[in-house]
């Protein structure tokens, strides 16, 4: 998947634990494990929102963009 | 009672009254070939004094091929209902279910109307017999659009499913 989730990162630059962030936000533990991994298909703007509040940042801190290496086949 | 329940205790009725063919049927045939001439059985199949003629017993061994094919799909109707009073509406085996059920009940639907078809070439000298109120022919195209309707709700199924795990993984 291209876009890569950096939700790791900065939770250790401030210093913070997952479950304490899934307090703050209103999600379950295994739901910001999902987005963690990067199985998460969509994420709301809600949740979005508590979670740059929550860590006093900005969207592109958490989410960024890498662009897929080309096949080999050329396609 | 609810619905889930009501539709699995008349599927489960018809396939406990339908193993009793499915199980009998090669017996019985065995028994009435090897003594044609016995009491026990009253059958529709032609004798004459050589034995049973050979398009007749084709003909009795095709339909029971069909009526096969029907059983399958009603193991699978029953499958599914069972999935359904487990709650399990969208999951990956609803999908397979309805998708078999659909399959085996068109083949035996389309397998039927050659059969009739067929048979009524051979035995009405080429002409079809029409009958008015609920005829065979009827209930054959009905069987066809079961079978084609489970085939279109094998794959609304497998939408809802895609559907159902995109709303999960949503956070």
């Amino acid at each position: 998947m291209p876009i890569i989730i950096n939700l790791d990162q900065v939770l250790a630059d401030h210093n913070m634990k997952s479950k304490e962030l899934a307090e703050i936000v209103g999600i379950t533990e295994a739901n910001l494990s999902i987005l963690k991994s990067g199985k998460a298909k969509a994420v709301r703007f809600s949740t979005l929102e508590a979670i740059c509040q929550a860590l006093d940042c900005q969207p592109g801190d958490i989410l960024a963009f890498s662009s897929p290496a080309p096949s080999k086949g050329g396609e | 009672m609810n619905l889930n329940k009501l539709f699995k205790l008349v599927i489960d009725l018809a396939f406990f009254l339908m193993i009793p063919i499915v199980v009998f049927f090669p017996g019985t045939i065995l028994y009435i070939l090897i003594f044609p001439e016995q009491s026990i059985f009253s059958v529709n199949i032609p004798f004459t004094e050589s034995g049973f003629g050979g398009k007749a017993l084709l003909f009795t061994l095709t339909f029971f091929a069909l009526f096969l094919l029907f059983f399958f799909g009603f193991y699978q109707l029953r499958k599914f209902a069972g999935l359904l009073l487990k709650g399990k509406l969208f999951s990956q085996e609803v999908v397979l279910c309805t998708n078999k059920a659909g399959r085996f009940f068109t083949v035996c639907a389309l397998g039927s109307f050659l059969f009739v078809g067929v048979n009524a070439i051979l035995t009405n000298s080429g002409r079809f017999s029409i009958t008015f109120g609920s005829s065979n022919f009827k209930l054959l195209l009905f069987l066809l659009i079961v079978g084609v309707l489970f085939l279109l709700l094998s794959d609304a199924f497998r939408k809802a499913l895609a559907l159902k795990e995109e709303n999960d993984l949503t956070v």
